[in-house]
């Protein structure tokens, strides 16, 4: 067993008033759910949650999920002894280096310890530079800072970093919605973003085999998989657009495609996520990156439901996208390049800025539209992840 | 199922896997150990050496066992070239496990020439022979197209190459001509062959590289010193054994005159049909290459999957990329290429091939009908 602590520290949460112990507590299960086949024990105590008893070896892989669980702000590693100034003393020097500049920084939630904050760091700081010669003071920028976190639980804990984590809210504490995923790069990271903010995602993906490869629709999985490392219980739901791709290529213009099969989508995931619980629908458009991604685009697909369709990545810039894909584990999967149903039957000059009423002409023209709706809802699959 | 995508893999011959369980469960012993047991197991490591060298006709100290055709062609490009300062000389139809160590020569500064392709899906001979000069290091040739099953005719190029610069080594990937075509390799006259085992009924993992002897070559993977020092790693005996045991089955039922004619028939088949065979250079008997006008491949392929035939496009290796490569240097148009489909077989009889051509073309008609379903 490792003589380490992993410190969680949680950031928004802190804000949140009478409510606060949802949030907790589902910030609780998370962590519990990640570590749920590491030998540990959890310790949740105000304001900090801490790891303990595990293995060493285990500590990175800890560490690693740790950073996958939103609502986590940061983590740090860290030493742990009792109240006795002599065991901090002596945690102190063995952690600290014997040159180089230095600072003690205390901070004392157990206010009842016989030494306060200042004190602490004046006396600590004093051992260590009679201990080590080679070692000076400088409070401004230090080379080494011992942090020493003096907890009500009678541990105390000195560490020197602090792990950036994923931040944003506890996954499940901000409702259902559902991710449109299409295997691209920006789609993972639009549900990334919302699940950030403590949304429970159930991503659908369409597809438009034979047209599209199996291959194609393994990477959704793939990604949906990837996905499922921050979104515990991520579900995939697989629909097919074959048939009316079809029908609309037999009976449209060609250069409405895409703008038509985009309201189907709508249509469908409207439907999708009424029957699965989601309050509204994420897909990862970017404004102006392609011809269905002008405001003119979007207001006619957007014009078919009318549940909340949030775009988090609409202000974003594609290498800022790929920058979190990168993050998160995306990416690489993002670009195998399998055709994906966007570009079944991809016309040549595909509408930039459609006009409604001419969309709705083209719709009318399309036979039994409802039908093919219904048909696809029918045949809907759901891909255990 | 119908399985025509040999060119890619095989089946493993059930005597294979048979020889690969005993391996395991029995012969488990390592080779390179100095106990009785150990000993055994190098004598078999050795007749399957020896087995399989006499088959492809070579001696055995000139079979140096790889995990792949891919390990065997970086080992040529990375620890076989003697001239450190000459130009190297690819043909465009090269498998990417040669094209790619040609291009990364290429961006560490080595001039590398690529010698085009004629229509007919072999090299320009003439103007392979117009790149090789007195500073050329090494000359790389695909022995048959893994997209069109087209045959270079080795022995005449080597000959002409040899000609020109006696000095220079020459390269040939045979992963798909190898027992197939009834060739040795002692009498094509090259320094260098690849081979890969799972083309042939064997398992993949398992491979050669020939070496002519008398040749010195640098180790790839160095280590414990195994295969003569030229390729470490303690050896994969149960696959060895695999590759001897599919060796000696391929032999037995080899027809390359039968192969080509059920592949005459299919292409008499698809003709009718209006699609075109791509390349008409004399072929392995294998492979052949249909470009079907105004028809994805993949759809194709997915589909015909789906009614119990399955068949190739381009190479399985480089699946996950757009585009192909040879078949582009050929002179397809990109359109032509998406058409492109690879029938390969193996031990297929006539009449499951042409029962697979006819789903096939059933299934075209029905893309060009607008329904898929």
């Amino acid at each position: 067993m490792s003589n380490n602590v992993i410190l969680i520290r949680f950031g928004e949460l802190y804000l949140k008033g009478k409510n606060k112990d949802y949030f907790e507590n589902t910030l609780k299960t998370n962590i519990r759910k990640k570590l749920e086949n590491l030998e540990c024990t959890l310790y949740f105590g105000r304001g900090r949650y801490v790891v303990k008893d595990y293995d060493q070896s285990n500590e990175e892989e800890i560490i690693f999920r740790l950073k996958q669980v939103f609502g986590i702000h940061s983590i740090s590693v860290a030493g742990r002894c009792g109240y006795d100034f002599e065991e901090i003393v002596a945690l102190a020097l063995e952690m600290t280096p014997n040159s180089g500049t230095f600072r003690v920084s205390s901070h004392r939630s157990y206010k009842k310890y016989p030494l306060n904050s200042l004190q602490i760091n004046m006396q600590l700081g004093e051992r260590i530079l009679q201990a080590k010669s080679g070692l000076t003071v400088d409070l401004h920028r230090p080379d080494y800072i011992i942090n020493v976190d003096v907890r009500e639980n009678g541990d105390v804990y000195l560490f020197d970093s602090v792990i950036k984590c994923a931040g944003g809210m506890p996954y499940g504490t901000s409702s259902n919605g559902l991710l449109l995923l299409s295997g691209g790069i920006d789609s993972p990271v639009a549900g990334y973003m919302l699940a950030k903010r403590g949304m429970n995602l159930t991503a659908l993906h369409f597809h438009s085999y034979p047209y599209t490869s199996e291959a194609a629709k393994q990477k959704a999985v793939d990604l949906a998989r990837i996905l499922r490392e921050y979104c515990p219980n991520l579900k995939l739901v697989c629909v097919s657009l074959t048939e009316i791709q079809e029908s609309i290529h037999k009976h449209c213009k060609p250069n409405y495609m895409i703008t038509l099969v985009r309201r189907f989508m709508m249509r469908i995931a409207q439907s999708v996520a009424q029957s699965h619980g989601c309050g509204c629908i994420i897909n990862g458009e970017s404004l102006g990156q392609v011809a269905s991604q002008t405001l003119e685009s979007i207001t006619v697909t957007n014009a078919v439901v009318d549940i909340p369709v949030f775009r988090p990545l609409i202000g974003m810039d594609k290498d800022e996208i790929i920058e979190i894909a990168e993050k998160i584990g995306t990416f690489k999967k993002s670009i195998e390049p399998y055709e994906d149903c966007c570009t079944v039957f991809l016309p040549e000059f595909p509408l930039i800025k459609p006009a409604r009423e001419k969309v709705e002409e083209q719709e009318s023209f399309i036979p039994d539209y409802h039908g093919l709706i219904e048909r696809a809802l029918t045949e809907l699959e759901v891909i255990k992840l | 199922m119908i399985y025509l995508d040999n060119a890619a893999t095989t089946r493993v011959f059930d005597s294979a896997a048979i020889a690969t369980q005993k391996a395991m469960l029995e012969d488990f012993y390592n080779p390179n150990a100095t106990y009785k047991s150990a000993v055994k197991a190098n004598e078999k490591l050795e007749k399957s050496r020896k087995n399989i060298a006499d088959a492809v006709g070579a001696f055995p100290d000139e079979i140096i066992f790889t995990s792949c055709a891919t390990e065997s062609n970086n080992t040529v490009f990375d620890c076989g070239i003697k001239n450190q300062k000459g130009n190297i000389v690819i043909t465009a139809g090269e498998h990417s496990s040669v094209y790619e160590c040609a291009m990364r020569l290429k961006g560490r500064g080595r001039d590398v020439r690529i010698a085009p392709l004629t229509p007919s899906g072999i090299v320009n001979h003439e103007k392979l022979l117009s790149l090789v000069d007195d500073n050329t290091a090494l000359v790389s040739i695909i022995h048959v197209s893994n997209e069109t099953g087209a045959v270079n005719p080795i022995q005449q190029i080597v000959a002409s190459i040899r000609k020109k610069n006696a000095r220079t080594l020459i390269h040939c990937d045979g992963v798909q001509a190898v027992l197939k075509l009834e060739q040795r390799i002692s009498e094509l006259g090259v320094d260098y062959y690849s081979a890969s085992a799972h083309k042939i009924g064997a398992p993949k993992g398992i491979g050669f590289l020939y070496v002519r002897r008398g040749l010195n070559i640098a180790p790839y993977i160095i280590g414990g010193g195994q295969e003569h020092g030229l390729r470490s790693g303690t050896q994969n005996t149960p696959y060895i054994s695999a590759f001897e045991q599919a060796v000696n089955e391929f032999t037995i039922i080899r027809d390359r005159a039968n192969a080509t004619q059920i592949r005459n028939g299919l292409c008499d088949y698809f003709t009718s049909c209006g699609y075109n065979i791509v390349g008409s250079a004399e072929n392995s008997g294998y492979i052949t290459c249909v470009c079907i006008p105004g028809i994805k491949a993949e759809i194709l392929q997915n589909m015909v999957h789906d009614r119990g035939v399955i068949i190739g496009k381009g190479s399985a290796c480089s699946g996950a990329k757009r585009g192909n490569r040879v078949l582009a240097a050929i002179g397809l148009s990109q359109t032509e290429i998406e058409g492109c489909i690879r029938i390969s077989t193996f031990n297929n009889t006539r009449d499951e091939v042409m029962s697979a051509a006819h789903i096939i073309n059933e299934t075209v008609k029905k893309i060009r009908s607008g329904n898929v379903k």
